[in-house]
């Protein structure tokens, strides 16, 4: 595992948050997705061997959350909500549209690897619905026409960026 | 009492059962997938709820507590509804085909008794997450596509085994239960002790054995013929042929669990190479033979061995691994029939040392307490022993006591598995076990810790130790054993203080030139601390073999008697039972036959399930002895090394499957062993095969058996300490531990309470510490030291002959990476190890579990020989060899012979 | 009647111009002088003023908050832990979100006069994995707090200690329930455990007794605190004390969060006064009143009230005080406070296909009947929506669920039950329609 010193200071410091190492298991996850962006085999028999666990301990636990991925995914994480509130303000359009400007199936990565698309269950914003998390940030009254200018963003962002 | 109302009946019980526990009480079954009694109340398939007034609604039984004035439905339709829609919705996609193959598998008994079709296919499509699917493993199939997702056997392999191999992935409708990585069952850490196979109530592990042969339809209860843990199995049979061994629940010193050995490696019985006829070997080939014809054979040559040379020409190996009758029978005819007192068994090379040790000591050459009392004990020193390996039920409650909090202090030179769990581990340098030991004793003392009390009424010479063992305080000795004084210091503590202590021990302490010595000093350790007499204390070795605490015991020792009594003075009682004389002079034992062939003074050796040639020590002047032999007979089920180098007569015996007897295990308890299949060919149980012949030879009267229980009542009547022990009681109770002196006697479970079998008082023994004779050079300069691996039983004439076989393929040599690095050997790589003695090639397996300078090997494989290196030095009490330390050298081979 | 105005107790400043979830904005309108003051009180005096106070929890079961308290095992010598459930995540709920984002040191305050009242001295905040910057501005209040040494070691020179810490969860509606949240602190799958033996009052975190509470309960401890237990039990109505959070989302006008002394406004005075009624052109067809869980009313429907004197009166849904003793007479309840309300043109066999689709995916998958029920219930809803109705399909769920409330581990089995069994019987006639008319009616997707 190559992580940043800073990443493994944090995790040095988070394991002492708690009497029994186990409890440390969803924060370095948290931190290592964080920095590599998915969680792998590897990253798993590190984080077990970090806190004297079997590296069942890590799997049965990391398949189990939705939000980590043990795949990559795009560069941008669009997540809509999908749930009650939210689709009773119109997320299933959103979600679409998100999709088609993209060009990808939900959980895919989209052929030009900008983003992957999902469908999420509440996001816990109900009274702004329909609500979309792109990475940590929160948008809400999202419909499609607003669904549209955050993927034009997206899109603005990727072409401005310096061509490898 | 509770006052509870079941079904409309009212009923008292005591407090602190469950519902659960109370309806088994009275036999009634409420179905349920997810309780095992072997494991804690889980509650998660609802199966088992009942109606209870006043509680509002239904509560499973499994893990509700029973309380007063209850009244509970167990079958009421609104129950029975709610099971029928449980099973209903996990029998939706269950394979029909599979619940129709084995209609009495729990889920499937289940599914009819409620009227509810199994409503899948084998041949559906797999779902999105598709189900685990593993026919890799030589004993265990899986097909998940027949999970109920009870998590028992996630539970079972934690709770009961401390494993960890199942776990749930994933979540929801998608819950797969899978092992670690999600390959194969092997490549999760499996130890395949089958424990989730035992509990599976649906189809979806089964063993490889009733898919290829159906499920049994008769089981016999028996006891486990590998090692010294004495577990209860039941044997399932079909059509006269075991197709399954499953670990009996009531088994009193394993409670439903098993390991690989006593569940799974039973097929040497049905071996190719066994042989099922007598045969005689002439003129270099063996030749089949009847019955009469071998016995006339070998009643002329011992009748006339013994007129020409006299009786002393003759020796008698009997076998650990015989029932106490066939044993007892063996040492009756050498002392009846033969006249000589030359008979041992292969307690020689293991535990004779604790036998020796703890009679002085104690007065009992045997375990103090009871295996059930590692879940009492706060502090646990295991002592020369790898009970994972070794004795892996007793090494899976070890693990357990320390899941649940126990101290374990392991006081080995190598870091075995139990280290992973232990609080302590004393990595002395091999061959330094009474420097140790006395130094946890003066750190005792030294401290303040030792229980006065004890000491001033029970013990004896305390001053004179006191002052002795001054000299060992371990800040002057950690360098000798190699443990830094403060660990020693850290280890006494815990012993001392956090009560009540247990200790075990294997052949870590007893393989050595001062194994008897070792014990005492481990021994004195108990004694100065109170921890003896009491539940969860004592000295408890981990016996080896199925049988070793009994066969010595009963009379298989040239200078003991049965009941572990001293020939000299008990001679005459034995005289007066058996209506003749008995050799007044002591015999030889084993290491002394040896001793005693070479030198051309013993010309016949019989030997019933030993093979000499594997097991010994140093076998190059092993095979010198043997060379001289005029005769050498074999009475086994293979023709094992010794048979095959040496052996001019072959007696086929029966496996333990297919005799009567009992057994005693490491515990002191004595377990019934009962004929689960009939014997193979012409094979025959080995006390009918010792009691013909006897006849044959005019001795007839003595030996007059009808019967394995007929012999035990001779037994058991000359036995005082076994008198209360009948088959009749041991039927009913499954087990008793002796001391036990009539039929109301309920055993003895701890020894010692009040006074030790000698007396009211022992002395502390003062112990010396006398180093190895080998001394690493310059020539030989690591220090090999040798042990047992799981899947293997000692020289792995039963288990080399099952699938065990490609789970443990060979012996390797196990070496530190900084000394592989040094010699330039690679992981795999064949190595030629060398001592003074002689020269074995095996792999080489790099391995943190070894110090730099040691290394570390079994000895199991006929392919790698061992014994071909290991040293001829004795215990100086017993003459146990030194198993344990050999000055070795490790020389790289040239590539070609690598090949 | 007119709508009661707003009662703001804990959203005093949430939206006030200029207020911001800085240490320095928080002291300067008072903040931690009632821990301040609560440090000065033996904690036993703490405990019985919330006793008085009446406080019931406001993460969905609202159970009393005292008597939780009193359950907690204080003689075992071990530690007492309390754990802040801040894994906001039944559907319609999102009260939470704006006390942890924007006044996250009313929660802390709260929390120092708990943990100062049950002797506890290490703390967790369980945060939902969705709230990412939820999480930092917490470890920034906490890190605030700490170097202003209101928290940590030697609290302001008392010799009391006590630590707080983040913990993240990662997506699982499972980890609100206070035992699967407990093993999800321990690193392990969110399992909830089965009581008895494990209540966590007594086998908690780590085994030791264990205070679980809801981020708005635990700021309506400082409240009490402040005023005292008494003067607290004076706001709201006998036995549903205090103020709570609605928060109403779906087809309202002013959809939002609101601060009401409970049991003071009605639904319908909430919904139509406060939320500004039905969308332009639509009519209100049902509400759930706690959280996607409770168990939906349908307006037009009568519920026959017991009063405190005895008597009975009829009221229809928009005539029920928003108490936990009136919405439960009414067979629901109020739940977490989150209010989610579809018009008529919601399609209800269709909000019910999305609300299972949720449970499906959320059961942890421990229990057979919430394992196997819950995706069950899911495929019957989903199929009658995607036009493979059975005519017995709407009885065939309801059955279903009928047989899985109350057979669970953990009250999950009743949340993803009680929609279902609620739906079917309420609106029965769409069910029905369904297996005639196989497609969906509404005007939005829902699933």
């Amino acid at each position: 595992m190559n992580l940043r010193p800073a990443t493994l200071a944090q995790i040095d410091e988070v394991i002492t948050h708690y009497p029994v190492k186990r409890s440390a298991v969803l924060p370095l996850l948290h931190l290592i997705q964080e920095e590599a962006g998915y969680i792998s085999n590897e990253a798993i028999e590190w984080v077990a061997q970090k806190l004297e666990l079997q590296p069942i301990n890590v799997y049965e636990v990391v398949t189990f959350y939705p939000m980590f991925r043990q795949k990559p995914i795009g560069r941008r994480h669009i997540k809509v909500c999908r749930t009650l509130s939210c689709a009773l303000t119109g997320s299933y359009q959103v979600c679409e549209q998100f999709q088609k400007e993209f060009g990808c199936a939900p959980g895919e990565i989209s052929p030009d690897g900008e983003a992957t698309v999902e469908f999420v269950e509440c996001l816990a914003s109900c009274g702004t619905g329909p609500v979309v998390m792109i990475d940590d940030d929160l948008h809400e009254k999202v419909d499609c026409a607003r669904a549209r200018e955050l993927s034009d963003q997206i899109k603005a962002a990727a072409r401005a960026r310096p061509q490898p | 009492m509770l006052q509870v109302t079941i079904n409309g009946q009212s009923h008292a019980f005591a407090e602190g059962l469950t519902i659960n526990e109370a309806l088994h009480s009275l036999g009634t079954e409420v179905p349920t997938l997810c309780h095992d009694d072997r494991l804690e109340p889980y509650g998660s398939c609802r199966l088992c709820s009942v109606e209870v007034t006043g509680l509002g609604g239904l509560v499973t039984a499994c893990n509700t507590q029973l309380r007063e004035g209850m009244e509970i439905l167990t079958h009421s339709p609104a129950v029975q509804g709610v099971r029928k829609t449980l099973l209903g919705l996990l029998a939706k996609n269950y394979p029909a085909e599979a619940a129709a193959q084995f209609p009495d598998k729990q889920f499937h008994r289940y599914l009819r008794e409620y009227g509810v079709p199994a409503g899948g296919s084998r041949t559906a499509p797999p779902p999105a997450v598709p189900f685990m699917q593993d026919a890799s493993h030589p004993y265990i199939h899986v097909d998940m596509a027949q999970c109920v997702t009870c998590y028992r056997c996630v539970r079972i392999c934690e709770e009961v085994q401390g494993q960890f191999v199942w776990k749930a992935w994933h979540r929801g409708d998608q819950t797969r239960i899978l092992p670690v990585r999600g390959t194969t069952l092997l490549d999760g850490g499996c130890v395949s002790c089958g424990a989730c196979v035992d509990t599976c109530p649906s189809g979806a592990l089964e063993d490889i054995t009733v898919l290829a042969r159906g499920l049994p339809t008769e089981w016999t209860k028996t006891i486990c013929s590998y090692c010294g843990t004495g577990c209860e199995v039941n044997v399932g049979t079909r059509n006269g042929a075991i197709t399954t061994i499953r670990p009996s629940l009531d088994g009193p010193s394993n409670h439903g669990h098993a390991c690989v050995k006593g569940r799974y490696s039973f097929d040497y019985v049905y071996a190719k190479d066994r042989i099922t006829s007598p045969m005689i070997r002439r003129d270099g080939s063996w030749q089949k033979v009847g019955w009469p014809e071998v016995n006339q054979f070998i009643a002329d040559r011992l009748l006339e061995t013994a007129k020409q040379h006299g009786p002393d020409s003759i020796g008698l190996l009997s076998s650990a691994r015989g029932t106490n009758e066939e044993n007892y029978v063996a040492q009756k005819f050498a002392r009846v029939v033969l006249g000589t007192n030359n008979i041992d068994c292969c307690a020689r090379v293991c535990h004779s040392p604790t036998a020796a040790a703890m009679k002085m000591t104690l007065g009992t050459g045997a375990a103090t307490n009871t295996l059930d009392d590692i879940e009492l004990a706060k502090t646990i020193l295991v002592c020369g022993a790898n009970p994972t390996d070794g004795h892996p039920v007793t090494g899976a409650r070890l693990k357990q006591a320390a899941r649940k909090g126990a101290h374990l202090i392991i006081v080995d030179p190598r870091h075995i598995e139990l280290c992973d769990y232990a609080t302590l581990h004393l990595q002395l340098h091999a061959g330094t076990n009474v420097v140790l030991f006395n130094a946890l004793g003066a750190a005792i003392l030294d401290e303040g810790l030792a229980d006065e009390e004890f000491i001033r009424t029970r013990l004896t010479e305390f001053a004179e130790y006191r002052d002795f063992i001054r000299e060992f305080l371990p800040e002057k000795v950690a360098s000798v054993c190699g443990v830094p004084a403060g660990k020693i210091r850290e280890a006494a503590r815990l012993y001392a203080t956090a009560k009540p202590s247990l200790s075990v021990h294997g052949l870590g302490m007893t393989e050595h030139i001062q194994g008897t010595e070792g014990i005492m000093a481990l021994v004195n350790l108990a004694l100065l601390t109170g921890n003896i007499g009491k539940p969860g204390t004592g000295i408890n070795p981990l016996r080896g073999q199925n049988n070793v605490q009994g066969a010595p015991h009963m009379g298989c020792e040239p200078k003991l008697l049965a009941g572990y009594v001293p020939l000299t003075e008990n001679r005459p009682r034995f005289e007066a039972a058996w209506r003749v004389p008995i050799p007044t002079h002591p015999g030889l034992n084993m290491i002394d036959m040896m001793d005693a062939a070479a030198a051309g003074k013993l010309k016949i050796l019989w030997s019933i399930g030993y093979d000499i040639v594997m097991t010994n020590p140093n076998m190059h002047a092993t095979r010198r002895a043997m060379e001289q032999l005029d005769l050498v007979i074999v009475q086994d089920l293979f023709l094992n090394e010794t048979a095959k180098e040496f052996g001019d007569v072959f007696l086929p015996a029966a496996s333990s499957f297919e005799k009567d007897g009992t057994f005693m295990n490491g515990e002191r308890r004595l377990q019934r062993v009962r004929r689960a299949a009939l014997p193979q060919g012409e094979a025959r149980s080995d006390w009918e095969i010792v009691c013909d012949l006897a006849k044959l030879m005019g001795r007839g009267e003595h030996f007059a058996y009808e019967s394995a229980e007929q012999i035990w009542d001779e037994v058991r009547s000359l036995w005082p300490e076994g008198a209360g022990i009948s088959y009749a009681r041991m039927d009913k109770l499954g087990g008793l531990q002796w001391p036990c002196f009539d039929e109301n006697d309920p055993g003895t479970t701890v020894m010692h309470a009040t006074e030790f079998t000698h007396g009211k008082t022992t002395p502390l023994r003062r112990i010396d510490y006398v180093a190895p004779p080998v001394l690493l050079s310059k020539e030989f300069p690591f220090l090999l030291t040798t042990g047992r691996n799981l899947y293997q039983y000692n020289a792995a004439t039963q288990t080399a002959r099952t699938p065990n076989d490609r789970l443990h393929a060979t012996d390797c040599l196990q070496l530190a990476p900084v000394d592989a690095r040094r010699l330039g050997l690679r992981e795999g790589e064949l190595v030629r190890l060398r001592s003074e003695q002689g020269s074995a090639d095996l792999p080489v397996q790099l391995s943190d579990h070894v110090k730099p300078g040691e290394v570390y090997t079994t000895f199991h494989s006929t392919r790698v020989f061992l014994n071909q290196i290991t040293t001829s030095h004795r215990d100086r009490y017993t003459k146990t060899p030194e198993y344990k330390v050999t000055a070795v050298r490790i020389e790289k081979l040239a590539p070609v012979a690598a090949k | 009647m007119p709508a009661p105005q707003q009662r703001r107790l804990i959203f005093a400043h949430i939206d006030e111009p200029g207020y911001t979830r800085d240490l320095a904005c928080y002291r300067k309108h008072g903040g931690y002088e009632v821990m301040k003051r609560a440090f000065a009180r033996p904690p036993a005096e703490l405990i019985d003023e919330v006793k008085k106070s009446g406080l019931r929890g406001r993460g969905g079961a609202g159970f009393s908050c005292g008597l939780k308290w009193t359950l907690v095992d204080r003689k075992s010598g071990k530690p007492i832990y309390l754990i802040v459930n801040a894994d906001e995540s039944e559907p319609g709920t999102f009260k939470d979100r704006y006390i942890l984002h924007q006044d996250p040191h009313q929660l802390l305050e709260g929390m120092m006069i708990t943990c100062w009242a049950n002797n506890v001295q290490q703390a967790y905040i369980y945060i939902r994995g969705e709230m990412p910057h939820g999480a930092r501005i917490l470890e920034t209040a906490i890190a605030e707090a700490r170097a202003a040494n209101l928290c940590g070691p030697n609290i302001l020179g008392t010799n009391y200690s006590c630590e707080i810490y983040v913990h993240r969860g990662a997506g699982a509606y499972i980890c609100g329930e206070e035992t699967g949240l407990i093993e999800s602190l321990e690193g392990k799958r969110p399992y909830p455990r089965i009581k008895p033996p494990y209540f966590p009052a007594v086998l908690g975190l780590y085994q030791c007794p264990t205070i679980v509470n809801n981020v708005e309960t635990l700021c309506h401890v400082k409240h009490i605190a402040d005023m005292g237990g008494d003067a607290y039990a004076q706001i709201g109505t006998p036995n549903n004390t205090g103020t709570r959070l609605l928060c109403v989302s779906g087809h309202v006008r002013r959809p939002g969060y609101y601060e009401f002394e409970v049991g003071k406004i009605t639904m319908g005075q909430l919904l139509n006064e406060v939320c500004g009624g039905p969308l332009p052109g639509r009519t209100f067809k049902a509400v759930i009143p706690g959280g996607s869980s409770a168990k939906v009313l349908r307006f037009g429907e009568k519920f026959k009230i017991k009063q405190k004197d005895g008597s009975v009166v009829e009221l229809g849904v928009e005539d029920l005080p928003m108490d936990f003793d009136t919405l439960a007479a009414a067979g629901t309840m109020g739940g977490s406070g989150g209010v989610i309300v579809m018009d008529d043109s919601t399609d209800m066999v269709a909000a019910l296909a999305n609300i299972n689709a949720f449970y499906a995916h959320e059961s942890c998958g421990q229990c057979t009947p919430c394992r196997e029920g819950s995706l069950w219930m899911k495929k019957i809803s989903s199929r009658m929506v995607h036009g493979e109705a059975r005519p017995e399909d709407g009885e065939l769920i309801r059955t279903v669920a009928d047989q899985i409330a109350g057979r669970t581990i953990c009250a999950f089995g009743e949340a993803c039950s009680w929609p279902t069994q609620s739906f079917v019987a309420k609106f029965g006639e769409e069910f029905k329609g369904y297996a005639s008319a196989p497609k969906s009616t509404g005007s939005m997707p829902l699933v």
